[in-house]
């Protein structure tokens, strides 16, 4: 039953992943109007990184071009189709922008934990430049999902699900998170380390 | 908000004014049957008009000062008997600085009052929380949502060091509980708008606030708060658990 108060709203969801396409189904059920292209007005842009759950260690003499490579997938793609979009979406004014990340507590040798550690610093200092038109920037830490290894230590006891993810990103797009701003939520099952 | 949470029951604590107060109002409009305890019953028993003058579910005000030996304990069991079991626990008593200490804390601040912000503000939270947490295992559902504050002390406070205990403490009962149905979470709020924002900040202040540290750019309300309480508070987030979550407008600055 839509009830989140989003009709009329707009959104783009960046990802082709089972994630993307729960979040899509989840704010379709809220009658919001899925974008098909980046080019369109929108209120809401919510990004899902093409790698979400890899847990294989990198070689420390990984290759600048692979490095640079994932650095481009995780972190610049989205950076630079943020920095595109927001005019739009304060165009319009109270827009969303709501970023899914991976765990950044590495626990083990991989380039997407600087990814995001890169996208978490970067994300706050938008916030710092925009904002006074209801903005908002979150980000939404994932847990592992099935096939992990770290799937045995959810203390939870199961594995990340797309719709635990898709849950937070229709509060988060709704009027009732707006003052929620700058913060990075962890839907883990309790898996993180560190209270943040 | 459609949470399904129609016939969940709560315990809010610090409900008389502020963020405790917006909590049980929200709770209260999505169908909880809430207790709402504090010091002072004009002020729980107004809450209670209000609530159901808009259509809420009608909140039993219990009278509790927390300061008092035993405290935690007899509210949790008053609860329990006015509600018959606890769904919903929000820890909300806490405070930034006793009314009567000074703006600025000295080092040599007497240690009989730095016990007493810790007892408010961490120990109450725990007694709290451990007296009620049999009752929700065995119900296989709980949420306890503690109501903190930013990890950034600005300068020497009472607050800051109990506020952070919480965070720590909760983080670590979260697994042991994680397999129950159980979640904890923090909640940090900045600055809401609460009869202790504006007694502790005059009007420049926060006006500076909201131009220069607030990207939002404005003082948040106790609703806000609220909103984030019954998500929380819902089978939605039930993934969500050893979490410490800001409603504050993009103030905090740590970016992680």
């Amino acid at each position: 039953m839509a009830s989140w108060q989003l009709h009329g709203k707009r959104a783009f969801v960046f990802g082709n992943c089972v994630v993307s396409a729960a979040i899509k189904e989840a704010l379709t059920a809220e009658n919001v109007t899925i974008c098909s292209s980046c080019d369109d007005y929108m209120d809401i842009l919510v990004t899902v990184p093409a790698k979400i759950n890899s847990h294989y260690q990198h070689e420390i003499k990984i290759s600048d071009e692979e490095w640079q490579d994932t650095m481009n997938t995780l972190f610049e793609e989205t950076r630079k189709l943020t920095h595109k979009i927001l005019p739009k979406i304060q165009a319009r004014g109270n827009g969303r922008v709501i970023h899914v990340i991976g765990s950044h507590e590495p626990f083990t040798f991989n380039v997407e934990f600087t990814a995001w550690g890169a996208l978490a610093a970067w994300s706050k200092s938008l916030t710092r430049a925009i904002g006074k038109d209801g903005t908002t920037i979150n980000l939404i830490q994932a847990g592992v999902f099935k096939g992990h290894p770290n799937e045995k230590h959810v203390p939870i006891g199961r594995p990340c699900q797309a719709s635990d993810i898709a849950n937070l990103v229709v509060f988060l797009s709704s009027k009732y998170s707006k003052y929620i701003n700058g913060a990075i939520i962890p839907v883990d099952g309790g898996l993180s380390r560190y209270q943040h | 908000m459609n949470l399904n949470l129609k016939g969940k029951r709560a315990l809010v604590t610090g409900a008389s004014n502020g963020i405790g107060n917006g909590v049980a109002k929200v709770l209260a409009s999505l169908g909880v049957k809430c207790v709402i305890a504090a010091r002072r019953i004009a002020l729980l028993e107004k809450l209670a008009d209000e609530i159901s003058m808009t259509g809420g579910v009608l909140p039993v005000p219990i009278i509790t000062d927390l300061f008092d030996v035993g405290a935690a304990d007899k509210l949790a069991s008053q609860a329990m008997e006015v509600l018959g079991g606890i769904d919903i626990l929000v820890n909300s008593a806490g405070r930034s600085k006793a009314p009567s200490a000074p703006r600025n804390t000295p080092f040599n601040h007497p240690s009989q009052f730095w016990e007493k912000e810790l007892h408010l503000n961490y120990v109450v939270i725990r007694e709290l929380t451990f007296a009620l947490l049999p009752q929700m295992q065995e119900q296989k559902y709980g949420r306890i949502i503690n109501i903190t504050g930013k990890s950034e002390p600005e300068k020497l406070g009472t607050a800051n060091p109990p506020k952070a205990a919480v965070h720590a403490w909760s983080k670590g009962l979260s697994r042991l509980i994680a397999q129950d149905g159980i979640t904890i979470n923090a909640i940090s709020p900045g600055k809401i708008l609460s009869e202790q924002i504006l007694r502790n900040y005059s009007l420049e202040e926060r006006r500076k606030y909201e131009s220069k540290d607030i990207p939002l750019g404005y003082l948040g309300s106790p609703e806000d708060v609220g909103h984030l309480v019954a998500f929380l508070s819902s089978a939605n987030a039930e993934y969500i658990t050893g979490a410490v979550i800001p409603v504050d407008g993009g103030f905090r600055k740590f970016a992680f």
